[in-house]
């Protein structure tokens, strides 16, 4: 952990082949907060997010300028590892994508990935895991079922717990409630509110913006257009394009 | 989240909030005007209508409640619908103190006619008057043609309403100090100028709550 920003993007440029995504795009966010990015369909909100544990790395044709930090190092660097970089910034998706084991496999999969054997230890990640993602009471009792078997909102959560079993210092959410019911999403939400790590979340739900996050930033067309305390964003935006947005006026 | 029917009951409740302003605002008038020239009639008239506009705020207040559990409204949206809250109870109070004003009238006119010993009513009710319903005038235009730098105006207005209370109860006790048979008289236009003062901090409020839905700026409580 450091004293500045747990993450740092100066003057992003990020291209697919010829297509600029992002735009110059400077922001710094705080440990321990939940950061929430907002803006319409193709505004680069997930983009600027998959570029945060390096996964558009995969892309073929992309094409990235500008500097990202990581707790003060630099995540696009020519020393930087993208796999231990995804070790300190892990990602749930948009659906939970259990792996077809048990829910203790399914926690343990990252943890045996970098050499973690002893049952022992293991019990003890998983356990932790899973109190950390709200899952412990409805799950201590079928450790050995199928991760499948649960519900959504359960699913998600042990997704969160695989991604919190690797101790990361970040938490990348894209549209983490966007497969889920209300009760499920409320669940979800409750846990954000209360985790202890830093979170980056996308949504297209302005009203969970504003309910899980401390810092909202609002994208359009690959910009970043406002950033600033949620309470501010949706009370009295400073720029006229957020307030059309987040008011339903857009276009 | 928002679509084009929220939009237009958003600017269809601005028109009644606008509309009750104007109720209030010439119900004040009148009851000014009532209050100049003794005219009980006049009087009357505004006392019955206090309860349109108390009709008026309940239905406000149920669109406005109604609009935030539909919508979800955030910014500026937000801002407008927690101020029309606020504004329909102000504007039901100023209504309230129009209906009191016409009172004290039928309060004086009846000492009249009793032949109670009154006084002649003093210059500086006259200008209080009409300077409380310029100042509400002034805060309604401000709400309906959205002017942050008119209802800051408004707010330095109230200081000078407060003054004239001060003297006209200074000047009253002394009347009645000297002489005693005009207490009722005298009780009459301090409470007079009471309801005129109120009517001040009431635009004050009104002026506050436009600042607030166009600056998104808290005044409240500064004034």
């Amino acid at each position: 952990m450091v004293d500045g920003p747990i993450i740092s993007a100066r003057d992003v440029d990020f291209f697919y082949g010829s297509f600029q995504a992002l735009k110059g795009i400077s922001l710094d966010m705080r440990a321990k907060e939940v950061t929430a990015l907002i803006g319409p369909s193709g505004c680069g909100k997930s983009t600027f997010l998959k570029l945060l544990n390096r996964m558009n790395d995969f892309v073929p044709g992309a094409r990235l300028s500008g500097e990202i930090q990581v707790s003060g190092r630099s995540i696009y660097g020519p020393d930087s590892d993208p796999v231990s970089i995804r070790r300190l910034v892990g990602m749930v998706f948009q659906r939970p994508n259990p792996f077809p084991k048990s829910i203790y496999d399914n926690i343990c999969y990252g943890p045996r990935l970098i050499g973690a054997r002893k049952k022992a230890d293991l019990d003890i990640v998983v356990e932790k895991a899973l109190r950390a993602a709200a899952l412990w009471d409805d799950v201590k009792d079928k450790l050995g079922k199928s991760a499948l078997e649960l519900s959504g909102g359960q699913q998600q959560r042990v997704c969160i717990a695989r991604a919190l079993a690797l101790g990361p210092e970040i938490l990348l959410m894209d549209e983490p409630t966007s497969a889920l019911d209300p009760i499920a999403t409320a669940k979800v939400e409750e846990w954000i509110k209360g985790a202890d790590l830093s979170i980056v979340i996308v949504t297209h739900n302005m009203q969970q913006a504003a309910r899980v996050s401390d810092h909202t930033a609002f994208f359009y067309m690959g910009s970043l257009v406002e950033y600033g305390p949620t309470m501010e964003i949706f009370t009295r935006p400073r720029e006229e394009r957020t307030e059309n947005y987040i008011t339903g006026r857009f276009g | 989240m928002t679509g084009a029917s929220f939009v237009q009951e958003l600017d269809s409740l601005r028109l009644s909030l606008i509309a009750m302003g104007g109720d209030v605002l010439s119900m004040v008038k009148a009851a000014v005007e009532a209050l100049l020239a003794g005219d009980e009639e006049r009087a009357r008239a505004v006392i019955a209508r206090d309860q349109d506009i108390n009709a008026q705020e309940n239905q406000i207040v149920d669109r406005a409640i109604r609009l935030i559990a539909m919508n979800q409204p955030v910014a500026g949206d937000l801002r407008f619908l927690a101020a029309s809250l606020r504004l329909a109870t102000e504007l039901e109070r100023v209504g309230d103190l129009g209906s009191n004003l016409g009172r004290r009238v039928l309060g004086l006119a009846k000492l009249g006619r009793e032949g109670a010993v009154v006084g002649q009513t003093p210059q500086e009710l006259t200008r209080m008057a009409r300077e409380a319903a310029v100042m509400l005038e002034k805060a309604m235009t401000a709400f309906s043609s959205r002017d942050s730098a008119l209802a800051e105006e408004v707010l330095t207005l109230d200081d000078i309403i407060d003054d004239f209370n001060r003297q006209i109860r200074r000047l009253v006790l002394g009347l009645i100090y000297d002489n005693g048979r005009l207490a009722a008289w005298g009780l009459e236009i301090i409470n007079t100028s009471v309801h005129l003062e109120r009517l001040g901090d009431h635009a004050t409020n009104l002026a506050e709550e436009v600042i607030y839905v166009t600056k998104g700026k808290n005044v409240r409580h500064k004034y």
